[in-house]
């Protein structure tokens, strides 16, 4: 049924939907640097509830999304804050290697060499080459405890902040829970949620910054969110994470040890004393060749004494074998290390007993559910990242470091021992400690540069033998397993952390592209574009103003009816 | 597509950051000038570049080990030349030492010497001793009780100049100047003492005796005899001790420490093992101090003088003091001095003359006892022939005759031992091609081995007796030359060896000095080629390392460093991009529908 009320009332209905579409058209516009908002559109429709022609009627505001590409978008954010962070990470160890810059631990490590040769060229020096050599070695020392300390703050730093990301995670946890329970509310009567939902999707993508989750969207319009295993987030309820500290676990080293080296000295004297057994037993010449050869045998025998008491092995004996043929016995523990010309070796323990550096003095945090106290295992996101650098790169690095401090340690000490100051002292030790930790130059050689063991026997202040078989240490293939000398260690070392962090920036870069690709497909799909939504206004506006002429019309009509 | 306002700005945004990057990167690039300026900007590099900046450390260190070498060899070298011209003015010093003795001039000059010698082999260099081994923080050498002693050892101090090489930079000082024993402070010792007329000390190093500087005197005033009563010699009372103290000369060359007192009456009169005459105290004497004879000389001193030969290491020395706790008896102090050993030496300083095979003089030797009998000739015409005869003949060291005939023959007879064996007519085989050392083995062969014959330094014969005492031998080696040759050895006189007598111990001594300071000069001069190649050695070293260096420079410019041209350019692209990506923002930012609509 039509009649001219009717007809206004079609008119009301036009006013109604083109200024809901105006208000829409506002909203976008005033929405149009929100981030993640999309775009909302009026779903103008013929209003079918009543007579034909009875109008138009707005049934609904909707959101333009790509649910699909919103869900890639925010995994390809989880990847880039995972591979920025490492890139960060790793770029922040790059700077704990001043080498290429002002020399760092190489340059140390060269100054140090070439101090032991200044040290050969003037090794009657009892204060300025000695002197230069000691502040050589503490300088090398605290480049490395540099890098070292650097390498554990980074560890430290990496920890607090994974402790402060937890924290936000639960937040963001919550705030979506309470979303899930409002979005859920205001769409069971029938109204559109979208800004909470807006506010939602908000929440997720700053949530992917941090994490790796998976999310599943339930009819009431609640998500679910599963992070690392476990439901973090279901429906209305949040679970929490906790960050604990606890000591890390980590392998030991494979590098030998201070100790291994010194056995292994000691195993190639026990040889030497072994074949000088062997001349002994086997001389048919005078009796002065024959002191002569116990002589050196007495040599190796106190070389032998002081590297036993380096090792720390206690109940080492030597003695004659009492056969009459001048031949000598060593027993460790009773144990039988060497008899006459037979070689037995040494026993085993106390070689390889090195802990890991960090394990002494770090904590590190692991994140569990609150509820199951079970590990919760991020591999994404920022704390992904942080967690990453954390547990694979930098004890290895801190490992590299200390191999390469405790083989220089042993390798220098090994020689050292069998030198003599100035004074006669020999038999001490260069670098005292057990690992970069603890590493120092002997406080006695500080106190008293003339003990720095340059001869190679006593009462010969020119003598600098020792001085070069210390330097020629500097090529020798001492590290893995004896195919890289110290510095190429070191440099292959530096190798990987440059290779580790190339690989960090590329992936940071290929994902930070992605994302922004991906950005801008959400942009091209939600975003709000101004030129349309001015069109949009002026089509609003002037269906507007046609409605009300309509009205207008309407009226005049009924006023000339009621004029007849 | 749809394309929103935020969207072009974003990538505008982008764009223009990532420009800015490009251009920082750049600028980076041309102000540090280094290609790679963090561990992840060419990580495939970085193994390169620490080790060509290792190898660029350890070559730096090589030039200044190098430098500090040069520096040190120079130093020596011009030590070593001061050494070579001190020991030249020594060798003239002692070419007419007999007419210095006791000259005060020349005993001052010699102390200059010495105390200039002295100074030199204590050059220190740089904090070190040079000459001292590796014991470089103490002098070389030291004096003490009169005498210069090496306080170093042999060791060498050597410096890195090159991947495994090393260089030498020290002298040794017992190299350079001799040792203790025979070098030169102790030539200038002997040359010392002689000049002052001081005691040579030669003695402890030779064959010597002990003689008494006063004589063993009967109560009549008459010299004292083997036979003499020992209650007959003057001052003496039977009841008194003798303290026999020194060194005996047995284990040869080291001896033993002799400390005995013995009692006149208990171990002489009253032993029937000596008796109570002089005979017996002599023959205590010779149990005491080992392998000796003890004698009363012509003079009537009292003489313990070793069994050996001359030059054999002996350290005897006799100090016998009778202790007169009640008597009188006295027959001076004890002097140490060098055995007097007679000495029979040629006048004829052989020589040795080679030949090419054209029979042309190739070269002249000082004769050895290598040297065939042949080369002694200097006409190759004239050599020896099978059938010549030679005599030795002579007395020997008892007074007896000896005379013996050898003839030249290609294979002379000799019997299980080697030794020559008569013909019926007594003459002895030589052979045609025999050496001077077989000369002397028949010399010695024909003096029952009462003597030993040997070759001088200057190429004289000379033979000298092996008994102790008093000696009779001459000798004279007569070649016949019956089949016209022309071999001469000269006529044998006598020399005194070890005689107190000053001018012929001044002449001893000037063949000694002569031959060691020959043997240290020309040790010197040795060591001064050494030298001048060890520092040839470094300054070819020092380029080789400049070379090397240069090299490594290049190769660290390659790898690390920039190319500025390339940079610069690149910095220009960049720049202009950056500017392109400016307009076209601006551009971007065109007035929307907005604007228009007013």
């Amino acid at each position: 049924m039509t009649n001219l009320l009717g007809s206004l009332e079609t008119a009301r209905q036009s006013l109604n939907a083109q200024r809901r579409g105006l208000m829409v058209t506002g909203h976008n516009i005033a929405n149009v640097n929100t981030p993640n908002y999309a775009r909302e559109q009026v779903e103008i429709a013929i209003d079918v509830r009543g007579y034909s022609q009875s109008g138009s009627n707005v049934t609904k505001v909707t959101q333009v999304r790509d649910k699909i590409l919103e869900s890639r978008l925010r995994q390809s954010i989880q990847d880039s804050n995972n591979w920025s962070t490492q890139s960060d990470q790793m770029q922040k160890i790059e700077r704990l290697f001043t080498d290429l810059d002002v020399g760092g631990v190489s340059g140390a490590v060269a100054d140090f060499w070439d101090s032991w040769h200044n040290l050969s060229v003037d090794p009657e020096s009892k204060e300025i080459a000695r002197n230069v050599t000691i502040g050589r070695a503490q300088d090398l020392v605290q480049e490395l405890k540099n890098v070292n300390l650097g390498f554990q703050s980074l560890y430290e730093e990496n920890n607090t902040q994974i402790h402060s990301f937890v924290t936000e995670v639960n937040e963001l946890g919550d705030s979506i829970a309470k979303l899930n329970r409002d979005i859920a509310a205001i769409e069971f009567s029938g109204e559109a949620a979208n800004s909470q939902r807006t506010v939602r999707h908000g929440l997720l993508t700053k949530l992917s910054e941090y994490t790796d989750f998976t999310t599943i969207e339930e009819s009431s319009g609640m998500l679910q969110i599963h992070l690392g295993g476990f439901a973090f987030v279901d429906g209305g309820r949040v679970g929490t994470l906790v960050a604990e500290d606890q000591t890390p676990s980590l392998t030991s080293s494979e590098q030998p040890n201070t100790k291994s080296i010194i056995y292994t000295e000691i195993d190639q004297l026990v040889k030497t004393i072994a074949s000088k057994n062997q001349s002994i037993l086997s001389h048919r010449g005078t009796t002065a060749e024959v002191r002569q050869i116990v002589n050196e045998r007495s040599q190796h025998e106190n070389q032998i004494q002081t590297l036993f008491n380096l090792a720390g092995v206690e109940n080492a004996t030597i003695s004659d074998i009492g056969d009459g043929t001048g031949m000598i016995k060593i027993e460790v523990d009773g144990e039988l290390v060497l008899e006459g010309t037979k070689v037995f070796g040494l026993p085993d323990n106390g070689k390889n007993n090195q802990t890991h550096p960090l394990a002494n003095n770090q904590k590190t945090v692991v994140i569990t559910d609150s509820r199951s106290g079970k590990e919760v295992s991020i591999q994404s996101g920022k704390i992904g990242g942080l967690m990453n650098v954390r547990d694979n790169q930098i004890p290895r690095f801190i490992e590299r470091i200390n191999s390469f401090a405790t083989t220089l340690m042993a390798e220098v000490n090994s020689v050292h021992v069998k030198g003599y100051g100035l004074d006669n002292t020999t038999g001490i030790e260069f670098f005292t400690g057990e690992s970069i930790n603890d590493m120092a130059v002997n406080l006695s050689l500080v106190q008293s540069p003339e003990k720095i063991g340059v001869s190679s026997r006593p009462d010969e202040p020119g003598n600098n033998e020792i001085s070069f078989s210390i330097t020629a240490k500097r090529n020798e293939f001492v590290m893995s397993n004896g195919t890289q000398t110290l510095e190429e260690y070191y440099a292959s070392t530096m190798t990987i952390i440059g290779i580790q962090s190339q690989q960090a920036q590329r992936n940071e870069e290929n994902n930070g592209l992605l994302t922004s690709q991906l950005e801008s497909f959400r942009e091209s799909v939600s975003g709000v574009s101004m030129d349309e939504e001015m069109v949009n206004l002026i089509q609003f506006q002037r269906a507007y103003e046609a409605a009300a002429r309509y009205i207008s019309t309407v009226d005049q009509v009924m006023q000339t009816l009621i004029n007849m | 597509m749809r394309v929103t306002h935020k969207m072009i700005s974003a990538r505008t945004t982008g764009d223009l950051q990532e420009g800015l990057e490009g251009i920082q990167d750049a600028i980076d690039k041309v102000s540090t000038g280094r290609k790679i300026r963090s561990l992840s900007g060419e990580p495939s590099q970085l193994l390169s570049v620490m080790s060509l900046r290792k190898d660029f450390s350890i070559n730096v260190q090589h030039i200044s080990n190098n430098d500090k070498a040069s520096f040190r060899l120079n130093q020596i070298d011009s030590v070593i030349g001061q050494v070579n011209d001190t020991m030249f003015l020594l060798k003239q010093f002692a070419t007419d030492i007999s007419s210095k003795i006791g000259n005060i001039e020349a005993s001052a000059e010699l102390n200059n010497m010495r105390s200039q010698f002295k100074q030199i082999a204590n050059t220190k260099i740089l904090n070190q001793y040079i000459f001292a081994g590796t014991k470089t923080s103490a002098p070389a050498f030291v004096e003490q009780n009169g005498k210069i002693l090496y306080q170093g050892n042999t060791e060498k101090i050597e410096l890195e100049i090159g991947p495994d090489e090393k260089m030498q930079v020290n002298m040794i000082g017992s190299e350079v100047f001799g040792s203790d024993d025979i070098g030169l402070f102790k030539v200038m010792e002997t040359l010392s003492n002689l000049v002052n007329q001081k005691d040579l000390g030669i003695v402890d190093e030779t064959t010597k005796h002990s003689i008494s500087s006063g004589q063993l005197l009967t109560a009549n005033g008459d010299l004292a005899a083997t036979s003499t009563k020992l209650t007959d010699l003057a001052g003496i009372d039977v009841t008194d001790t003798i303290l026999l103290s020194g060194q005996s000369s047995l284990p040869t060359g080291e001896g033993t420490a002799v400390n005995r007192t013995i009692s006149l009456t208990d171990d002489l009169i009253n032993n029937p093992l000596y008796g109570d005459t002089v005979g017996g105290f002599l023959q205590l004497l010779e149990d005491t101090y080992g392998d000796v004879k003890a004698y009363i000389s012509s003079a009537g001193k009292i003489v313990v003088s070793d069994n050996a030969t001359d030059g054999e290491n002996s350290s005897l020395r006799a100090v016998i003091e009778p202790q007169n706790e009640n008597g009188l008896l006295d027959f001076g102090t004890m002097t140490h001095t060098r055995k007097t050993v007679k000495v029979q030496t040629s006048d004829v300083e052989l020589k040795a003359y080679q030949f090419d095979a054209d029979g042309v003089l190739a070269s002249t030797t000082i004769a050895g006892s290598d040297n065939t009998l042949a080369e002694l000739v200097a006409d190759p015409t004239r050599q020896p022939r099978v059938g010549e005869t030679l005599t030795i003949s002579g007395t020997s060291p008892t007074g007896n005759n000896i005379s013996k005939t050898f003839a030249f023959t290609a294979a002379p007879q000799t019997d299980a031992n080697g030794d020559p064996v008569a013909d019926a007519n007594g003459t002895y085989g030589i052979s045609i091609g025999a050496t001077v050392e077989d000369l002397l083995s028949h010399i010695e062969f024909s003096f029952g081995g009462s003597i030993q014959a040997k070759i001088g330094v200057d190429g004289q014969l000379m033979v000298q007796d092996t008994v102790a005492g008093s000696s009779q031998t001459s000798i004279q080696v007569t070649t016949h030359n019956e089949g016209g040759g022309e071999l001469y050895l000269g006529n044998f006189s006598v020399t005194t060896k070890g005689d107190d007598a000053p001018q012929e111990l001044a002449e001893r001594v000037k063949i000694d000095t002569k031959n060691l300071l020959n043997d240290l000069i020309s040790k010197v001069d040795l060591i001064a080629t050494e030298s001048s190649l060890r520092i040839q050695s470094v300054a070819e070293n020092e380029t080789r390392l400049t070379t090397i260096r240069t090299t490594i420079e290049g190769q660290m410019k390659e790898v690390e460093g920039v190319d500025q041209a390339t940079a610069l350019t690149e910095l220009r692209e960049l720049e202009n991009a950056y500017r392109s990506s400016l307009t076209v923002a601006g551009k971007a930012m065109q007035p929307s529908l907005i604007d228009i609509l007013g």
